[in-house]
């Protein structure tokens, strides 16, 4: 097994940089550019912090600033598909959601979306995902609210309380 | 009673993860696998040589650079042949007066053939006339060790023109006959394939033939014995022992971590390096000179005759000690590929290294690695 140790320049800063949030980016611009987008800008996000490990690594926050980097790469990449889909194929239903569950997400707003997806399906914080999109922690929780709510309307479900 | 919104979005999240794994596999495949492309000169290269052309000062010698790198294929490194006047040899470029290496400085014959653990007087002066060479056979010490047999290695592989899979499969790859002693005597004008002018350094690795060869002012100044990235898939256990605070982590993180082990072809620049032994998440690096993202050419204490690395460029130690001295962040690269093509014709696409990503079926897998 090697070993993976600090101390020599920044360097080995970057890969840890890219180990912690390439797999938040990733899952935030595929949620809110579509699987084959998102999975593209990705790779480009992962190389631009490569490239600029050291500048990214004195910002404040540079997951934000990484995901806006994501953001300009999908724009690029998708000129003329304006609109979100996942690749229906590629994500079978499963007995765990329902078949609507998806077209559903797929009408939301971008960033309902994103941060639905992100705060209830893969447990991040309200925190977290707003330093992603780079709003503060308020915008994000009005986001998650409206946006459940969106999707309860959308399938018909009762609100629990 | 049906399931709860979110539980449903955690199930979700599930399945969407999964098809991004698989959409992200697919993606790195398509960067390792192009589908071939025709020749073509890219903006880049045209850009560079543009600007090389206006500091040599004339059209004549865009119409030289363009010339040799139309259909017509690659300039091989031009080596003379023993024997041959070297003013007179074919010449694939304009560029600086060449200044090949003379006479050996001792033209003794060697009594009788050496090979890897050989010892005495013979191997001193195979190592030092494999130094005036500008190769690196470590220190003279008479003993035929490993870094010597590497510089026999290269010295096989760039001069006497041996491809590297045959080398890999001869029975005595390291062996130094009387005859190519003789031959190692004469005077040999190595060529770069790329002629940058006066006042620079470049490095070119040839991933055909598994050599890398620095030139300065367009004359060589280090040629060294490589083994680059195996080509294959992988996957792997890798320990992380701090976090990224610098903090131990006790007990240290495991991540199964897959990966493509290519070392892409293209044009590219040193951007950066580190002194001494430098521990990767993929294992030890001496000395490492980074030209391309995490690729580095650094120093390892095996550089076989077979490409063996996870995409990185490995040289033995010796030639580690040597090799950043000799050149300068911003100092061009040039690479060419294992599928033969020259350098200019990679796209961007396919210079990009392909980035590991998580082993979505995360077995546990304790091989030892090394980059």
């Amino acid at each position: 097994m090697s070993t993976f140790t600090a101390g020599q320049g920044r360097f080995s800063s970057v890969e840890e940089l890219i180990e912690r949030s390439s797999g938040a980016l990733r899952r935030a611009l595929v949620v809110r550019f579509g699987i084959d987008v998102g999975v593209e800008a990705h790779a480009e996000v992962v190389a631009y912090m490569w490239e600029h490990g050291d500048r990214l690594l004195a910002m404040a926050n540079p997951a934000g600033y990484l995901f806006r980097v994501g953001q300009s790469a999908a724009r690029r990449l998708r000129r003329w598909n304006r609109s979100f889909r996942l690749d229906s194929d590629l994500v079978e239903p499963s007995a765990g959601f329902t078949p609507e569950l998806q077209p559903a997400l797929e009408r939301l707003r971008p960033r309902q979306r994103v941060a639905v997806v992100l705060v209830h399906g893969y447990g991040l914080s309200y925190g977290e995902v707003g330093s992603i999109l780079d709003v503060p922690e308020s915008s994000i929780r009005n986001d998650v609210h409206r946006g459940l709510v969106s999707l309860r309307k959308q399938l018909h479900k009762e609100d629990p309380e | 009673m049906s399931t709860s919104l979110e539980d449903e979005l955690r199930e979700y999240a599930v399945t969407l993860d999964k098809a991004i794994e698989q959409r992200a596999v697919e993606h790195i495949w398509a960067t390792v696998s192009p589908t071939p492309r025709p020749l073509r000169v890219s903006h880049r290269w045209l850009r560079r040589g543009l600007a090389m052309s206006l500091a040599l000062g004339g059209l004549a010698a865009i119409a030289v650079i363009i010339g040799t790198h139309e259909a017509g294929g690659d300039p091989r490194t031009v080596v003379n042949a023993p024997g041959t006047d070297p003013t007179t040899a074919q010449s694939s470029e304009t560029g600086l007066a060449s200044d090949p290496t003379g006479p050996a400085s001792s033209a003794a014959v060697i009594s009788g053939p050496l090979d890897r653990n050989s010892t005495g007087g013979d191997v001193s002066r195979l190592q030092t006339r494999l130094v005036e060479l500008h190769f690196v056979p470590g220190s003279i010490d008479g003993v035929f060790g490993p870094e010597t047999e590497q510089a026999v290695w290269a010295y096989k592989k760039l001069v006497v023109g041996v491809s590297a899979p045959n080398l890999a499969h001869a029975v005595s790859p390291s062996l130094v006959t009387p005859e190519l002693w003789q031959q190692m005597q004469q005077p040999v004008d190595i060529r770069p394939r790329r002629t940058l002018g006066a006042g620079t350094t470049h490095v070119e690795i040839y991933l055909p033939d598994q050599v890398m060869a620095v030139f300065t002012n367009d004359q060589p100044t280090l040629i060294a014995h490589i083994s680059s990235g195996t080509g294959s898939p992988w996957c792997e256990t890798v320990n992380f022992d701090i976090d990224a605070n610098g903090n131990r982590l006790d007990p240290p993180l495991t991540k199964a971590v897959c990966g493509v082990a290519t070392t892409p072809g293209g044009v590219f620049t040193i951007t950066k390096r580190a002194y001494g032994d430098v521990n990767s998440s993929l294992g030890p690096m001496n000395n490492p000179v980074f030209f391309n993202y995490g690729i580095a050419v650094h120093g390892a204490s095996t550089v076989p005759l077979q490409p063996v690395t996870h995409g990185t460029v490995r040289i033995n130690n010796a030639v580690a000690s040597l090799f950043p001295s000799l050149v300068a962040d911003g100092d061009p690269v040039y690479v060419w590929g294992v599928d033969g093509r020259q350098p200019e014709q990679y796209t961007k696409q396919e210079m990009v290294p392909t980035f590991n990503y998580p082993d979505p079926s995360a077995t546990q897998d304790t091989r030892t690695t090394q980059p």
